[in-house]
Order: structure tokens, then sequence, then C-alpha cells
């Protein structure tokens, strides 16, 4: 049983298939990108992209990404290492504070505009209604993703 | 003047960015305390709580749970070597309870094992035996029974009975303000790394570096110095983790010292919402007298909170609630007490504004109140009491710089208020059900702590030969940006792009006795004491610089002209031929010039009796002023946020972009706070609401459809580091203009000429009551 995550190839160990999906990105694979926020799939700290869709991955065993496409934020930057668009997006904007929700913002934002290229504001209230920010008041979440759209045409 | 009173903006080479770590933060690179590569042979705690608010503990067994393969040790009160006291200010909250429980959700045993899982099924094979004790939950039980963390805190100016029997009109109410949970995105973590003899460092998420080491080598029977307190940042804290850190630092510490090896103790999200004390509940009465144009005389004001079932910082809170008691209003005679009761609920704690946002709801109460008794409009009756210049606070601090009825009228020109209101009354008449209304709130904030001690701060900054700078300060990183306004601080006084200054975490043993990062002060104190770093590195290179100008250039220029900036030194009259600034570097250490500095800040002349109640207690004033337009459905009782309007002075802000997201993220903390985020408990004092989904804190879905945030940016006298304001925690309480938006709207019903009794929060339960009352 094989995954792709961040673009590699990857065996899966048949007693790796009933682990926690979150807990194997971070303490196996060293993918501390994706964060426990509540561990009940409430918050979208941990979200990460299963072929494209938005996953909480504390949610899910590692049974659910066999023959998937998995995208950590880890994944997301340039191959020499440079910053998604999104991304950069994003830090222009002032859309983190203390940075704990932030990778699951930008997954949820990434999946949302690969989908759809040119997103309303409300839109994109309503793609990422589901990941929680106590910090930033998200205004400037909003103005990041519409900024990034442009990216994705 | 004083280099505070400086009002020169910082020269940085290039637009600053809004945060230093914002690359690793998007790219997912950026380490909290759990994200560290996990050391080799770390153990996970998990913690058995006490199910019982108050019972007495009979017997623990952790035979069945030590037993367990896998568990390295099961510790509880009997286990703590030094003293089993984590109190800071009042030495009264035990690590373990050894006889009896004081809250839900306290701590009665430690589990360290291989895994978490088996750390989970030990604390399971614990059996401890209670006896259910009554516990105390209410403010009411608490006053009944007298159980008050000290006697009750008196502020007076005036004569206030005298005033009150004057008065044209006299009014009295109580009011009564909720709790809120702190939700940080990261929950309470620790890890305990045992190094050689005695050494232990804490990478503990904690706003408090030097409470943390002073407590855990309490606890464990060591001196400060075995301890390192090391803080890289955090994931949100507003409070919840300045001194709520410290007993999960100690635990974890206590593990790692029984088993001598690595410790993780991280809690679930559950567990952080129900076992960690919140924002205090206030339950307060006041009696106000006011002349018949509106002008408040005197007022008479009991704050009660509720502090929960330690001390913590309950009395500090208390104290600002107090000193919050008048916000932005002239009260010639005043009688403000303060009480703090001790219940069994977890022990209540900072929270982002500290206090003053309950005190400030109080008398904006007493503000609508005199405009529905008087039928002026609420506005009116806050811009005619709002401090005018230089009049006294009734702890004796004048109003310096006060601006008020100027911020309230460009806050009313920028939501075009008039028109609004117009508008608002249009809608309300067409409509049955649904029901809009506005809110204003102004705010004035006093920044300093207001125990004069803890206003200092230190910063180590050492330049390496190669022109870089490594720089540490007392201040922790929670998103707030502190790193980077000290940052940018350091930059400008050195002349430097911000890109050659590292900052490093908050650690203990470059930084120590550090403050709480905490009271709006982190870059004000750590931002002083980096610029005075930076000075003194100055002040050593200057005159290698002269002589280098001289030497390459034949310059002759005197030290105390040359300019630093663009990582040059020149001659500001040859700006041509400059010295570089590594160049310089390296021709100093070659000279044996010191390159390292250690910088000390102290808040001069702030200070209060707290036996007279009269003081300074502020180095200086945030103002501010908030407008919401609500919509309420009447049937459900749900409500919505339709615009926000804000007006703060800034000063000149360090950097503008962080102010505003700021002000923009704590609006929307306070707008949850004041409408849906609701903390209850059962009969037996165990908090109900302890997920995101039972429990809400404002979505995307929450935010205004216009959110216009104007900061005032102008030099002023009464300021901090390069004539900048702190900007934290005030306008937190710009989201009571939504809670005063929604019952204006209830307030339709009757025209405006009577109140609403709503509660507070303004949860849609509380709205649909509040309208049947109001209807009758
Ligand atoms: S950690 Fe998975 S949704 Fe919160
Ligand atoms: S930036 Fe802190 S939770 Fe979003």
């Amino acid at each position: 049983m094989i995954a792709y995550i961040n673009g590699r190839k990857r065996v899966l160990a048949e007693d790796d298939l009933g682990k926690n999906l979150l807990s194997f990105l971070r303490d196996e694979l060293g993918l501390t990108g994706a964060k426990n926020g509540c561990g009940i799939g409430a918050c979208g700290a941990c979200t990460v992209l299963v072929n494209n869709r938005p996953v909480r991955s504390c949610r899910k065993a590692v049974a659910d990404i066999v023959d998937a496409n998995v995208l950590t934020i880890e994944g997301l930057a340039r191959e020499d290492g440079s910053l998604h668009p999104l991304q950069q997006a994003f830090a222009d904007a002032g859309a983190i504070q203390c940075g704990f929700c932030t990778p699951g913002m930008v997954l949820t934002a990434h999946a949302l505009l690969l989908a759809n290229h040119e997103p309303t504001r409300a839109e994109i209230r309503r793609a990422i209604s589901g990941n929680l920010c106590r910090c930033t008041g998200y205004q400037q979440i909003i103005d990041a993703i519409e900024s990034a759209a442009k990216f994705y045409r | 003047m004083t280099k505070d009173h400086q009002t020169v903006k910082p020269a940085i080479a290039g637009a600053p960015p809004q945060h230093l770590s914002g690359g690793l933060h998007v790219a997912g690179q950026s380490r909290f305390v759990v994200d560290e590569p996990r050391p080799a042979g770390m153990l996970f705690a998990k913690l058995l709580a006490s199910p019982y608010a108050r019972a007495r503990i009979i017997s623990i067994d952790t035979a069945k749970a030590a037993a367990l393969p896998g568990v390295a040790a099961v510790l509880t009160h009997r286990d703590v070597p030094g003293a089993n006291q984590i109190g800071h200010a009042v030495r009264d909250e035990p690590l373990f309870p050894s006889d009896e429980t004081a809250f839900a959700g306290q701590p009665v045993a430690l589990v360290a094992a291989e895994s978490e899982a088996i750390a989970a099924a030990a604390v399971g094979m614990i059996a401890v035996k209670y006896q259910e004790l009554e516990p105390v939950l209410t403010i009411a039980q608490a006053l009944k029974q007298d159980l008050l963390y000290a006697p009750e805190r008196r502020i007076e100016r005036g004569d206030v009975d005298q005033a009150l029997a004057k008065a044209d009109h006299v009014i009295e109410g109580t009011v009564a303000s909720g709790g809120q949970e702190h939700f940080y995105l990261e929950t309470q973590a620790c890890r305990a790394v045992p190094g050689e003899d005695n050494e232990i460092v804490l990478y503990s998420a904690t706003q408090s570096t030097a409470e943390v080491q002073e407590i855990a080598a309490r606890v464990l029977g060591l001196s400060s110095n075995d301890i390192t307190v090391d803080v890289r940042r955090l994931g949100g804290a507003f409070g919840g983790k300045e001194r709520a850190a410290t007993i999960w630092a100690c635990l974890a510490a206590l593990a790692c010292r029984k088993t001598r090896r690595p410790v993780e103790l991280r809690l679930e999200r559950i567990e952080d919402m129900a076992w960690t004390g919140k924002r205090h509940p206030y339950e307060s009465t006041y009696q106000a007298g006011f002349t018949r144009d509106g002008k408040l005389t005197a007022y008479a004001v009991e704050l009660n909170a509720n502090g929960g079932a330690y001390t913590d910082l309950s009395m500090a809170i208390l104290e600002r609630s107090m000193l919050h008691a008048d916000n932005a209003y002239h009260i010639p005679n005043a009688r403000i007490v303060g009480r703090a009761c001790r219940t069994n609920l977890p022990p209540n704690t900072a929270f982002r504004g500290f206090g003053a946002p309950q005190g400030i709801f109080v008398i904006e109460r007493v503000m609508e109140r005199i405009a529905r008794t008087l039928g002026k409009d609420p506005l009116d009756v806050r811009t005619l009491n709002a401090y005018r210049e230089g009049e006294a606070t009734p702890y004796g601090q004048p109003v310096d710089e006060a601006c008020h009825p100027e911020l309230l009228d460009r806050l009313q020109r920028n939501a075009q208020y008039d028109r609004l209101r117009g508008e608002v009354a249009g809608f309300n008449a067409s409509h049955r059900t649904l029901k809009r209304g506005i809110g204003v709130v102004p705010v004035k904030f006093g920044i300093s702590f207001t125990t004069a001690f803890l206003n200092q701060a230190s910063a180590l900054l050492w330049v390496y030969t190669d022109g870089t700078v490594s720089l540490s300060h007392g201040g922790v990183e929670m998103g707030q940006e502190v790193n980077t306004k000290v940052a940018q601080v350091a930059a400008a006084e050195l002349g430097i792009s911000l890109d050659r200054i590292r900052v490093e975490s908050a650690n203990t043993k470059r930084v120590g006795n550090a403050s709480p990062t905490a009271a709006s002060t982190g870059s004000d104190l750590n931002g002083s004491a980096a610029r005075e770093a930076a000075g003194q590195i100055r002040q050593r290179l200057a005159p290698v610089a002269a002589r280098l100008l001289k030497e390459k250039h034949g310059i002759k220029v005197s030290e105390d002209r040359l300019a630093f900036a663009n990582d040059r030194i020149c001659d500001p009259r040859h700006p041509d031929k400059p010295i570089p600034f590594a160049e310089l570097v390296h021709e100093a250490y070659v000279n044996r010039v010191d390159l390292g500095a250690h910088g000390f800040y102290a808040t001069p002349g702030v200070h209060f009796d707290r036996a007279a109640g009269q003081g300074r207690p502020f180095h200086y004033f945030v103002f501010g002023c908030a407008l919401a337009l609500m919509e309420v459905d009447l049937v459900s009782g749900n409500s919505r946020i339709i615009d926000a309007h804000i007006v703060h002075e800034t000063a000149s802000s360090l950097n503008p972009e962080i102010d505003q997201g700021q002000i923009a993220g704590a609006f929307i903390q306070g707008y949850g706070w004041a409408t849906f985020e609701e903390v209850v408990h059962d009969a037996k004092g165990r908090y109900l609401a302890v997920t995101p989904s039972t429990y809400k804190i404002p979505t995307i879905r929450d935010l205004p459809e216009t959110f216009a945030i104007e900061m005032v940016e102008r030099p002023r006298k009464c300021s901090s580091v390069f004539g900048s304001k702190g900007i934290g925690e005030p306008p937190l309480i710009y989201g009571e203009a939504a809670w005063f938006g929604i019952k204006d709207a209830i307030e339709s019903l009757a025209d405006h000429k009577s109140e609403a009794d709503l509660a507070f929060p303004a949860t849609p339960e509380a709205v649909v009551l509040a309208a049947e009352k109001l209807k009758g």
C-alpha cells in the first residue's frame, strides 16, 4: 500500500493503517506543520489536503490516505524553498499573528482556490468558516486569499 | 526631554515586515513547544483531575497504575520534594491538593509513561476515594459567607453621599458580566528536559519565564539557577498563559526530576477548557447621581469578582477593574469598592483587558441609563461626560492629552452617525421581528503594570564580527509581534536593517527576572531595554567610526554628529563617504571594543498607594472608541454584526500594520465575549461547554460587513519607546459596543424610552428574554 505525501511516494505498512493521521504525520513523518488544536475535528488547525480536498487529519486514520495524494503545509512551498504565492499573500497581508492556525488556514484556502479561481468574499468566508483563529479577527485572512486568487487563474 | 518623549519615528530601511516569523508560519516551519524534535527517551504525562469542585481526599491508591508496563512514575502530593506550593503573589495554591480539592479539574495525580496511550490507561487505574463537600460557586454565595481573597479595596474622591443627595437624578442598579474561555489555539504545554547535575530546561508555553523558573525551583527544592525556562513562541495566550501556565510547567518539571528523563505534558483541548481558569465573571452594584443635563456628579460602585479557587492574579485584576471604573469619564465624586471572591471554580485568571473590561462595562451601563432617563442620545451623554485635558481620575492621576470628545467626533463622522440613526429608525419601523441598533463605547486604558515594580525589563544584545546581531529580551512572542517591534527599535538605534537581527527565544539564562509579557507593556518595556542596549553599542562604535572616517576619507567629524543609517555610518555632511556597518564592527572587534550590551529599563514615575487608593499607576493612557451596528432577530434571538467602526489613537506607531491587526483581533474577541461566548457550569461546578463545538468563539462568519479602523497617528508626549503606545488589550473593550447595539435594537420596541434588561453575554436566549420583558 502506498500514499503520495507532498509528491513523494511512501509505502504504508499494514500496522500503520489504524493510526491517527495527524499523529502519523507529526510524530512519524516529522511534518509538524499540521497542528493539534482540538483533536475532535472542530478547529481546522490539523487540516491537510487529500486529493486536493481539505481533511481534518485528527479525525482520519492512515487507512484513509491509501493511494491518495496528501498535501501538507510543508509541501506547498516551491521546490527551491520559496514561498507559494498564497503563502506570500498571507505573510504580506498580515493574516498571521500567533501562526498556530495558519497552516490549516492556508491549506483550506489553497483547496478553495484550486477549485474556484475567482471566489467572492462570501465564498471565501464559507470555505474557511470551519477554521478557527483566535488572534486575527479574520479580516486580513480574507484579504490574503482574495489577493492570491489571481495566481490560480 | 527624556528618551521616552522623543517622538522620532524609527528610520528603518525598507518596509517593516509585519511579522519576523511570518515566512516560517506560512511554511509550517515555525516551532511551538510540541513541534520541536522529541528528545530521546521522552515520556508523556497525563493527569488525573478531581471530578468534584470540593471534596475531601480520603485516599489515593496508585499501585495498580504504577505496575502497568510502560509507566515510569505515578506522582501525587506525596512526591513533591520541595514546597507543594505554586502560589505567586499569594502562596495559597498547592501543586497537588493533599487533603481537599478546590475545583473540578484540579490535578490530583500525574502519570508519566512511554506513550500517551499508556499514560492515559494508567490514569484510569488510579483509585481515589473522595468525600464530596458542598462547593461555593457564585459571587452571592461567597459574599454571604464572607469568602474574600483580601479585605475589600477602596478608591474614593470627593464626597459621594453628599453629591448623591444633591443630584437632580439618582439611579441605582446591578450589572453582571460573564466569563470567557481564552481558547488560545495552542493548548497548555511544557517539555521538561534534564541536564547534568540538577539542571532542568523547561520549554514551557508561558508568558512568564521568571515566574515558572522561580516556582519550579521552589516545588523541586532546587535553586533558580538550576532551572532554565525557554520560550520561542506561543500559539496565542491572551493572559491565559501568564499565571495559568505555571502549574503545567511545574508538573512536567516534577515528572522530569523524578524520572530523570524528558517529559512532555500537553493538555488536550477538552482538558484545557474544563480545567483552566477564565475571565472573571463580575457582579456589581452602583448608584449614580447626575444633573438634568446628563453630567455625572456622583458614582458609587461595588465591583465583585468571582476569583475561583485560588488567589492567582485576582487581586491585581480587581485593582485594574477599580482603576477603570471611571473609563473615559470625569467623575467629581466617586467611591469605588472592590472585592475578589473565593469560589470553587478553576482559578480565574488574566484575560486580555485584565479586569478593565468588566469595570468599564458598569459605567457604560450607567451612561446608557442616564441617556434613557433624560431622553438623550447615549453618544451625547458620553461626549458630555468625557475627560477634558488634565482632569483627574478618582485615584488622582490627571488624564493628560485626553481626547475623547474629538475621537467620538471622528467616529460619528466616519460612521455617518446621524444618517445611520435615521436608517436604523426606518429599518425598525418597517420590520417587525428584525431590529437594528447602534452601540458606542469609548475606551480609556491605562498602560503599566499597576504593581509598580513589574515595570522593568532587560535586553541582551550581541553584535557579531560579521555585523549581524543576536537580540534577546524578556518579552514572549505570542502573535502580538513583540519580537518584530523590539527588533525594529534596535535596528533603528543602530541604523541597520532588520534582517541583520535575529530575535532569540525568551530564555531565563539570557534575560533573567523578566516580568510577564502582559498588560500591553511588552513592546514598551522590552523595546526600551533593547534601545538602551543598542545605544550602548552605538556609543562604543562611534569613536571607532570617527577614526575610520578620518583615516579612510580624511573626514573630521565629532562622534556625536555621526549618522547611523542604512547599514552605514557617515558624517551627514559627506553621505557619499560612509563606513559600512560590518566593516566598522570588525574594526571595533580587533580594537578590543566590547560588542555585547545589556540594556535595562524601568518605567519612570509610576506608583500607586493601595491603602490610600491614590497615585499615578499609569505611564500614560490609550484612547479610542468604537461603534457597532447590530441586527437582532427577536424570534430566534440571533444577532449579527453589520458594521463596526473604530477610531484608535496609536500615537507614533512602531508598526501600523501590526497595530491594526491587534485592534481587529481584539475587537472580534471582545465581541465574542459580549454576545455569544458563554461560560456555563453545572450545579457541581463543572464546566459544561468544553469543546469548540459547544463553546462558540467567533468564526469568519462573525466578521462585520464593514470593518473600518481609523488609526489616529500623531506625536504624543505621554507615550513610550519612539513615541509609540501599547496596543494589545484596550481594543478588546470595543467589543462591548456590540452588546450595546443589541440592547439598543431591543429597546426600539419601547421607542427607546425604557431600558432592556439584557444579560451579558447577549446570547439568543438573553435577547428573547429581554425582548419579552420589555414588551411586558
Ligand atoms: S485538531 Fe483537528 S480539527 Fe482541531
Ligand atoms: S493566528 Fe493565532 S490562531 Fe490564528
